[in-house]
């Protein structure tokens, strides 16, 4: 490792970036294939029904329309679903969610598709629905599956709360309403197949977790996986939307069935209303503290909408349990989460992961605390956060706990900064501000490994195969540049090959803040094994022992005979190749679990790294029509260490962005007319006129001993606060506490 | 989206011949006719773009006649000079109207065409009493803008019949005029409420020509005699800016729906219209000393 990096830190532009700007990118969309079919899916019209009959007849005499799929065509496994198996690949005794996929028609044109998808008729026999976890949980709900609609159900506690409530000076008592917000990629969800004459499948998918939809397509349609060859186009964002194998497994279930190539895109409506969303709910909070604003005790109970389906939702509660008291020193807490069926459109993972709801309702809450006691919001964070050597009550130690305070510090003098500005004519300003906490990793006892593989080519080029995918986040490039530096070679050296899973070794899911952290690890154990394995075949071609070899930038230098002229990799691995072999080498990283963990949380808990943070707003607020303006952002992240500048800032840009539309105005609801909120004219995105006039971005660099050069992740921190800070600002500028997100106009001025 | 056919008529006198065939359906810049197909709520047997009809473009003023052309962008109309000095209230609506990819394309006949209730280029054309030119085989005949617009997505528009042009006169230099709207966020966006507004100063300081529009908040963006008798003739003062506001939430008939409430809108579109008073007052005493100086 050399002392002034290479590559680390430096701005070094995407690879990606100009094809996707220039339209060059190849999304699934765009890749062709001979003799191509299209399919469009029959979705339910009906929140929640049995289906008493499917008639295809006058589908299938529209002319060009090759088949009409239902369950009864499925070979394999009819129901998949990574964390609980409950999910129809296609519906069949029932619907239980507006979208719900019921059958593909496959034909020759798009347009024969989609008129021969309205004639499939369905008949159904609606049944009442829930679309309300709180009222999911009741016992004379309506049942979305059999078994009841709480599909899980944690409780973690830590001290004893009745005695830390007793002992509080003030009891604050709020409930809290979270939105359910759409991941909002620019590229809807799409995938195609073909089967191969050989009786093999291959399917291109925008996804995340390319193994795993290879998994559930080689289920559904009864193949091997060898059999099953998934490779991952251009990917036009996912933000945990893309965790979801729906499309994957339905475009290879039309392939195998049709024995032809088929491609499935989904309409804005279709995405929105059938793919997964962050999980809304309401989060009920019971908070002590002494007068001098201590805190000794919350209690808190969320009930989280999870939709019709379970995809991640047991994952997001459990994340959500544990990072719902906030990053604060308290010594009584139990949290417990009910993760809830109802017939809303599925759940699952989406940037923070349970992370942005919680921090929405204690970060709001712990202002309120503040307001009543009298005291600086600041002031009762630096009371109550964590400090070094803190473990939080799930009894983990928390890992880089001084960053808490550097972030909070470095925030408050953010807010003197802003706090100083004069409010504009007609408006009132506001400061307000949120701590950050988000985990890392997939939490204990789950498989969380990321394996890389480095093939030293002949002509000198280094591939990198990275085995999850690159959603447009920079993953490609940060590893590029982690790989480069631990090889001391020259950027343009290192590329990084497109997944397939034919030949990229098994990577899992890209998600949880954790892909620069794991790859970047993978990809350094890869490389000190490559460069040995390059000293030993070095050696035996020059007939010399290793240890008189060095290896330096890309070379290797003979320490036996000096003045020899170094000699480039290139000559190695292209003798190695005239003899038919190749130099490559694989390494796996697991992620780390000292043995102080507590295991009796049940899988998925606890977490044991944090990314912690702060985000100061500063907004204005309209006095006479309550329209809210954020005009300043400042966001202060401990990311342990830059590898690539703009990447990094683009997330947090990006990511602050994200909070604002869940903040300010995005929620996907049921209308008076019984329909969602389905378009992108009705769901209100933030757009470039919404970003505040000012962005600051302080990056803190307390690297982490377990990362890559001290890398952590940055991915999710950076949504999780704005939310709360944007509230806690238009509390200030107001007066008016919002208990729902996203805050709306008219919350906050006194009706006509 | 279903087949169609498709005309694309170069001069007027095709125009006319080609909307004499049933079911045509105009399409200029297609911003609204676009999306209405894809949903499937618009499904036209025959097209008829008339982008290229080129006597439909442009801006022409002649003395204090302005006359905009129905196939003018709003980028256009948002660039030119007269109008920005003279009809500020056309250019500050203009400048609201989507995206600049969507103001390159969106021309001002589409936005009267199509009769939504938040059709930004409505109220100022409103305040400046605008008459619509309609054209057919038959010949033209000229409507206020109020008499064409008629609810949601209806108009005055017969079979076979096109928007020509839109007139107006141009404001006199002592008119102040303004435009406001909010939506859901800051661009690209739905009026919940949009006003425009116009007013003269007497020479003792009182208020006259008074004119407001107010959009998305009625079945048609809607001028507000009540509002505009009310204020006529009197001194400008903080109380009648609050019985002006209290007046118009009465003049309006505003909906639900997910962008605002009915509360909300009736609330708000007093405050715009205020608003867009008050800044139309500014403008014309700006003038006003600019002529006695
Ligand atoms: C992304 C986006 C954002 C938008 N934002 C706004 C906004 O902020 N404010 C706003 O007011 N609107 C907005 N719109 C709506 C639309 O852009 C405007 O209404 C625009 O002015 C329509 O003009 P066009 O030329 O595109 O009309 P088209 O779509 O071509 O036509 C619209 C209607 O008018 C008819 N028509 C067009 N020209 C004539 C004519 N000369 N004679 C008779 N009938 C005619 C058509 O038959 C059709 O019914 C937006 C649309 C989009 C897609």
């Amino acid at each position: 490792m050399t002392d002034t990096p290479l590559h680390l830190g430096k701005s070094y532009p995407r690879r990606d970036a100009l094809e996707k700007v220039t339209g060059q990118a190849q999304y699934v969309a765009d890749t062709d294939l001979p003799n191509l079919t299209h399919g469009r899916i029959v979705r339910s019209p009906h929140l929640h029904a049995r289906i008493l009959r499917i008639e295809t007849a006058e589908a299938l005499a529209v002319p060009g329309v090759i088949a009409v799929l239902t369950h009864a065509d499925i070979p394999g496994a009819k129901i998949y679903g990574d964390l609980l198996p409950d999910r129809p690949v296609l519906a069949s005794d029932k619907v239980r969610f507006m979208g719900e996929p019921v059958a593909i028609v496959v034909a020759k044109t798009r347009q024969a598709a989609d008129e021969a998808h309205k004639r499939v008729q369905v008949t159904y026999e609606p049944l009442p629905a829930v679309i309300d976890p709180f009222a999911a949980a009741q016992p004379d709900a309506p049942q979305v599956h059999e078994n009841g609609n709480v599909l899980s159900h944690f409780t973690v506690c830590h001290g004893d709360t009745a005695q830390g409530l007793a002992q509080a000076d003030l009891i604050l008592e709020e409930t809290f309403h979270v939105p359910r917000v759409y991941p909002a990629y620019l590229e809807t969800e799409a995938s195609q197949a073909v089967l191969n004459p050989n009786g093999t499948l291959t399917v291109w998918v925008s996804s995340q977790k390319p193994f795993h939809d290879r998994h559930h397509i080689a289920a559904a349609v009864n193949l091997p996986e060898e059999q099953v060859q998934v490779c991952v186009a251009a990917i036009g964002g996912a933000f945990g939307g893309k965790e979801d194998a729906n499309m994957p497994v339905l475009a290879g279930l039309a392939a195998y069935c049709t024995r032809g190539a088929v491609r499935l895109v989904n309409s804005r409506e279709e995405s929105m209303l059938a793919h997964p969303k962050r999980h809304s709910g309401q989060l009920h909070y019971r908070l002590g503290a002494k007068q001098d604003g201590t805190i000794t005790a919350v209690e808190i109970t969320t009930h989280l909408d999870t939709g019709a389906y379970a995809s991640y939702g047991p994952a997001v509660g459990q994340l959500l349990t544990e990072v719902a008291a906030g990053p604060y020193r308290i010594p009584h807490v139990r949290s417990e989460t009910f993760v809830v069926y109802t017939n809303a459109p599925i759940a699952g993972a989406m940037r923070g992961f349970g992370a942005p709801q919680a921090n929405f309702a204690i970060e709001s809450l712990v202002d309120t605390l503040a307001h009543r006691l009298g005291l600086d919001p600041l002031e009762v964070r630096r009371r109550n956060i964590w400090r070094p050597g803190d473990f939080n009550f799930t009894r983990v130690r928390v890992n880089q706990a001084e960053s808490t305070s550097l972030a909070l510090e470095t925030a408050a003098q953010e807010v003197a900064r802003l706090k100083a500005l004069p409010a504009s004519p007609g408006k009132k300003a506001g400061v307000g501000m949120a701590m950050a906490l988000q985990t890392m990793g997939l939490g204990w006892g789950v498989p969380d490994d990321s394996t890389n593989r480095l093939e030293w080519q002949p002509d000198g080029q280094v591939l990198l195969r990275i085995g999850a995918p690159d959603l447009g986040q920079g993953l490609n490039i940060a590893a590029a540049q982690i790989t480069a530096e631990a090889l001391g070679v020259d950027l343009s050296q290192v590329e990084v090959a497109p997944i397939n899973t034919l030949l990229s070794p098994d990577g899992g899911v890209t998600c949880a803040s954790r892909m620069t952290y794991m790859v970047g690890n993978s990809s350094m154990l890869a490389a000190v094994r490559l460069i040995d394995m390059l000293k030993e075949e070095g050696a035996r071609l020059l007939g010399v022992q290793p240890d008189q070899l060095e290896y330096r930038g890309g070379q290797l230098l003979r320490l036996d005979q000096p003045h020899l002229p170094p000699i480039p990799a290139a000559e190695i691995t292209s003798r190695l190749a005239e003899e038919g072999r190749a130099l490559h080498s694989t390494a796996t990283f697991s992620f780390p679990y000292g043995p102080e963990i507590p295991t009796d949380l049940g899988i998925g808990m606890p977490h044991v790294l944090f990314c912690l943070g702060a985000q100061v707003m500063r907004v204005e607020v309209d006095s006479e029509l309550g329209s809210v303006e954020v005009t300043h952002a400042t966001a202060v992240h401990d990311v342990g260490r830059v590898i690539n500048r703009a990447a990094l800032e683009g997330q947090v840009e990006g990511g602050l962005a994200m909070g604002m539309g869940f903040a300010l105005s995005e929620d996907m609801i049921l209308k008076a007319n019984g329909q969602w909120v389905d378009g992108l004219a009705e769901y209100v995105l933030p757009t470039a006129m919404d970003i505040p006039g000012e962005v600051k971005i302080i990056l803190l660099e307390q690297p982490e001993s377990s990362g890559p050069y001290g890398a952590k992740g940055i991915g999710e921190a950076v949504t999780a606060p704005t939310a709360a800070a944007v509230a806690n600002a238009v509390f200030a500028a107001t007066g008016v506490r919002v208990h729902a997100a996203p805050i709306r106009p008219e919350m906050l001025i006194r009706p006509a | 989206m279903q087949t169609f056919n498709y005309l694309r008529p170069a001069h007027l006198d095709e125009l006319c011949q080609a909307l004499q065939q049933p079911h045509a359906k105009i399409v200029a810049g297609g911003t609204d006719v676009l999306p209405q197909m894809h949903t499937g709520r618009l499904q036209p047997a025959l097209l008829v773009d008339i982008s290229r009809v080129s006597e439909l473009e442009g801006i022409r003023i002649h003395n204090t006649q302005v006359e905009i052309g129905a196939l003018t962008t709003f980028a256009a109309i948002q660039a030119h000079p007269t109008l920005r000095a003279a009809a500020p209230a056309l250019t500050q609506a203009a400048q609201w109207v989507g995206a600049p990819m969507t103001r390159q394309r969106a021309t001002l006949g589409g936005n009267l065409a199509n009769a939504s209730p938040a059709a930004d280029a409505v109220p100022p054309l409103m305040i400046y009493n605008a008459e619509v030119t309609l054209t057919s085989a038959k010949g033209s005949r000229s409507l206020p803008l109020a008499q064409f617009l008629l609810g949601p997505g209806q108009t005055a528009l017969q079979r076979g019949e096109f928007i020509q042009s839109v007139r107006f006169e141009l404001p006199a230099e002592d008119l102040g005029s303004a435009f406001l709207k909010i939506g859901p966020r800051r661009g690209m966006t739905i009026a919940i409420v949009s006003a425009a507004a116009a007013v003269r100063l007497s020479p003792e300081g009182r208020l006259e020509q008074v004119r407001v529009a107010v959009g998305a908040s009625a079945p048609t963006v809607i001028r507000c005699p009540q509002t505009e008798n009310l204020l006529h003739g009197q001194l400008p003062s903080a109380e009648l800016w609050q019985s002006a506001a209290q007046q118009i939430a009465v003049e309006i008939s505003p909906i639900d729906d997910v962008r605002a409430s009915r509360a909300y809108r009736r609330r708000a579109a007093g405050v715009l219209a205020v608003r867009a008073l008050q800044a139309a007052l500014s403008q014309a005493q700006e003038a006003a000393q600019a002529r006695t100086v």
